[in-house]
């Protein structure tokens, strides 16, 4: 009944516990992840959908590799849509970018910021106006909160103009310098900083964004700026495919085991593989039941010896070794009344010789046996030592081996 | 579904699993080894698919029965047996897990068996319970692997039965056969007083040499004008009660069973020897007060009753109150009587608090006081002592002994008779005991 009490309330706490974890609100995951997976606002999951609309796809590719890899080892031909929240080239993506660009392919990256080998070589600088710190979720939503907006004018290549109104905080970064004539600009803020230009080589578009977070669910759901993320992906020829490359924010998703190294060799993997399984199924066939349960009975236990023991530490600390003594004459006596029926009052001579020869014993043995006896019975006190030798030839008055 | 839940796998499995591991490891760094342990992987998975086959190529290849009484006698070897057959075409190895009843608390009864095709097999066993009651016995697991000897079937066979532990029925029908036929001195078990003085006439008969020629009938010679002889019998028909005490003092046990079934297993040797001599067997139990009374008596069906009754008895041990027990004897059982009191007695001064009620029952009845020596004392006794503190638990141990032999000298010198005895012997003290009273004519 106890237990049960206990049980309840127990059950109980975790319950309220339980319930006031729910009724918490949890607070909206801001990460910057530009994934396809991804519902939080800036995931890219409404994008993905926007981009199988836009292109008639079934499913709107996404790619966890390099430039290099996707362009010189796979060949690949679609165009290409890289998002991310600072684009690092190095030389072999680089130069992989422009001959997939040259092969007249779409590339757009989108970035607030671009690496150096990509600004120097294409004659442009960006500008960030304001760094955000991705951890700190409290700075975001305030600066979504405020109602400080943006005008960005995009003109389209049709030579239409459009005008979409964002948060500064989709706004903070711009190019600063444009210095090639094969760049063109084709959007700007409304203070007239451009903040999408386009690359011309060769046969295809390479184009350059600075609001990589317009493509973000957060506001590609929202009605005023959705229609940005859909005229820039318009860019993009409807009857070629494309892929979203990820790899640019979230690296190599697959590579981050490090058992994948291991797995390499066609050796260790068979070894791993084999490993893996085996314990697999020595848990699965190991932790079957070979007959049923038995529980546990406690036996009954004979506490005499442990009753007999803790009496023993108790007289021996008491250490008052001449009561001790008379128990066990007292016991010799009666040992020697019912097995030899010899009378135990008086201990003189005829009585050892006729003990020793009833009970076979050494003469030696029950003479000083019965010399230390009558020593204990007149003296008040006796040794530690006598008690001993009492011991000693009991044993072998006894025959304890 | 039945097929995945009776695979089970051997150790073998597993051994073979990590020699490939290791195998494999070395072929990392020896190309040609990897290319081995590679064959060698498709043929040990070759080779467990047909060992699977070999198994499980019959729906029920095996049998297996367990052979039991249907009741158990306690603190008794009982003997079972399994018996095994299998249809299997080649030579199986069997592992057989019984499932025995949870009092044992035995969890590692296997039997490890080889069969040949065709052969049928026996496992004999014996066990010991120490508790009356209900036993379950599950079923049979058995567990057959081949030669190959990486997987292994399992087979679910038998039925579970339950079987009843009753009071110690193969002590009684051995000391029947010993005690009838004066046997006890044999098989070194002790000596026993000759019946000599009987007191029942029973007829007169022819004399013939051997007879004692005291009790030669004179007037019946003269009359035959040969030689007569009177013959008697032991007396019949008295009553001998079996007292158990159930109360604290009765839990501790020895060897695993508790004194008061070493009482309740000496009450139904003995009620079975009174019953065959012609006396009238009874019984009481009692604890804090008066559990049962059974009523002496010599009809048929009076073992029986008894044991059932001894089978049935449940105990709480509480402190025993004697005053209780006096009550009720002189209630209900008027005829003098011979009084088996089980019972112990841990000190001279517990002895005494009851030593008041014990003499009022002796007056009425011939009281015969039964108590236990404690074994694992005596063996602390028998033991050498090496160090100081040694001593003096043996000297405790000794004074504990010796104090038993005083409850023995105080009931004695109240003309109250006494058995003291190991648990072990309590069934044979007490019959020797009441073969003698009987001889005595004490009752």
């Amino acid at each position: 009944m106890k237990d049960k009490k206990y049980l309840i309330f127990f059950i109980a706490i975790i319950t309220i516990y339980v319930v006031y974890e729910m009724q918490k609100p949890t607070p909206e995951d801001w990460t910057v992840t530009f994934h396809h997976r991804d519902r939080i606002p800036f995931g890219t999951l409404a994008t993905h959908d926007l981009l199988k609309d836009l292109f008639d796809q079934q499913e709107a590719p996404s790619s966890f590799k390099t430039m290099y890899e996707l362009v010189e080892q796979e060949e690949i031909e679609d165009n290409l849509l890289v998002l991310s929240s600072e684009l690092v080239l190095d030389e072999n993506d680089f130069s992989s970018l422009l001959t997939h660009v040259e092969k007249g392919h779409a590339v757009f990256l989108a970035a607030q910021d671009f690496s150096n080998r990509l600004e120097d070589s294409l004659h442009f600088e960006t500008y960030l106006e304001q760094r955000l710190n991705p951890a700190d979720f409290t700075q975001i939503v305030n600066e979504l909160a405020e109602e400080t907006k943006t005008r960005v004018r995009f003109a389209q290549p049709n030579g239409n103009e459009k005008t979409f109104i964002f948060p500064s905080l989709a706004t903070v970064a711009y190019f600063s310098k444009v210095e090639s004539d094969s760049i063109t600009e084709m959007a700007w803020r409304e203070d007239g900083k451009p903040v999408l230009i386009k690359y011309n080589s060769g046969q295809g578009d390479l184009y350059l964004s600075t609001m990589p977070l317009a493509f973000t669910n957060y506001f590609v759901l929202q009605e005023e700026t959705s229609a940005y993320a859909s005229s820039l992906l318009s860019l993009f020829p409807e009857e070629e495919s494309l892929v979203h490359v990820e790899y640019y924010q979230m690296g190599k998703l697959e590579s981050r085991s490090e058992i994948r190294a291991l797995l390499s060799y066609p050796a260790l993997r068979w070894a791993i593989y084999i490993l893996l399984a085996t314990v697999f199924i020595f848990l699965l066939f190991e932790s079957k039941r070979r007959q049923r349960i038995i529980a546990v009975i406690p036996p009954v236990k004979n506490a005499t010896l442990e009753f007999v023991n803790t009496l023993g530490q108790l007289y021996h600390n008491q250490k008052n070794h001449k009561n001790l003594a008379q128990k066990r004459i007292l016991f010799w006596k009666d040992y020697v009344r019912s097995h030899y029926t010899l009378r135990t009052d008086k201990l003189d001579e005829p009585f050892k010789l006729e003990l020793t020869r009833k009970s076979g014993a050494e003469k030696t043995t029950v003479f000083a046996l019965v010399e230390l006896i009558e020593r204990a019975e007149a003296n008040n006190m006796i040794e530690e030592g006598e008690l001993l030798m009492m011991e000693k030839l009991m044993n072998e008055f006894y025959g304890i081996a | 579904m039945n097929y995945i839940k009776s695979f089970y796998l051997t150790n073998r499995f597993f051994a073979l699993a990590g020699a490939l591991v290791f195998l494999f490891m070395v072929g990392f760094a020896i190309p040609a080894v990897a290319a081995i342990a590679e064959t060698l992987f498709y043929l040990a998975l070759v080779l467990l698919v047909l060992d699977t086959l070999l198994l499980y190529k019959q729906k029920s290849p095996l049998v297996a029965e367990r052979i039991l009484a249907d009741k158990f006698s306690n603190g008794d070897e009982n003997a079972l047996q399994i018996i095994l057959e299998h249809r299997f075409q080649q030579q199986v190895f069997i592992q057989v897990f019984d499932e025995l009843p949870v009092q044992f608390q035995i969890r590692n009864q296997q039997f490890d068996l080889t069969l040949k095709p065709g052969e049928v097999k026996n496992i004999n066993y014996s066990l010991r319970p120490v508790k009356r009651g209900e036993y379950e016995f599950g079923i049979i697991n058995a567990f057959v692997f081949t030669k190959l000897g990486i997987v292994k079937r399992r087979f679910q066979l038998g039925q579970p039965k339950a079987v009843s532990v009753y009071p110690s029925f193969i002590q009684m029908r051995k000391y029947e056969l010993l005690a009838i036929s004066n046997q006890l001195q044999q098989s070194g078990i002790k000596k026993i007083r000759r019946i000599g003085n009987n007191m029942e006439f029973e007829q007169i008969k022819n004399y013939v040499a051997g007879d004692d020629y005291r009790k030669i009938n004179w007037k019946a010679s003269a009359r035959r004008s040969e030689l007569m002889i009177n013959q008697f019998q032991e007396e019949r028909s008295q009553q001998v009660y079996s007292v158990i005490d159930k109360g604290r003092m009765m839990q501790m046990p020895f060897e695993g069973m508790s004194l008061l079934d070493y009482a309740i297993n000496a009450s139904l040797v003995i009620s079975n020897i009174a019953l065959k001599k012609g006396d009238k067997a009874g019984l009481v139990t009692f604890q804090h007060k008066v559990n049962s009374v059974l009523p002496a008596s010599s009809r048929n069906m009076q073992l029986n009753l008894i044991l059932e009754h001894l089978y049935k008895q449940k105990t709480a041990y509480k402190e025993s109150d004697f005053s209780q027990l006096y009550i009720s004897l002189k209630r209900k059982v008027t005829q003098r009587s011979l009084i088996l009191l089980y019972t112990n007695f841990a000190s001279l001064s517990s002895l005494q608090r009851q030593l008041l009620y014990l003499r009022k029952i002796n007056q009425q009845h011939l009281l015969v006081c039964i108590f236990f020596e404690n074994t694992e004392v005596k063996e602390l006794i028998e033991t050498k002592a090496d160090s100081l503190e040694g001593v003096y638990t043996k000297g405790i141990a000794e004074q504990l002994a010796y104090e038993k032999k005083l409850i023995m000298k105080e009931l004695q010198a109240h003309g109250i008779h006494t058995i003291l005895t190991p648990p072990k012997e309590l069934s044979v003290n007490t019959i020797n005991k009441y073969l003698e009273l009987k001889s005595r004519g004490l009752i």
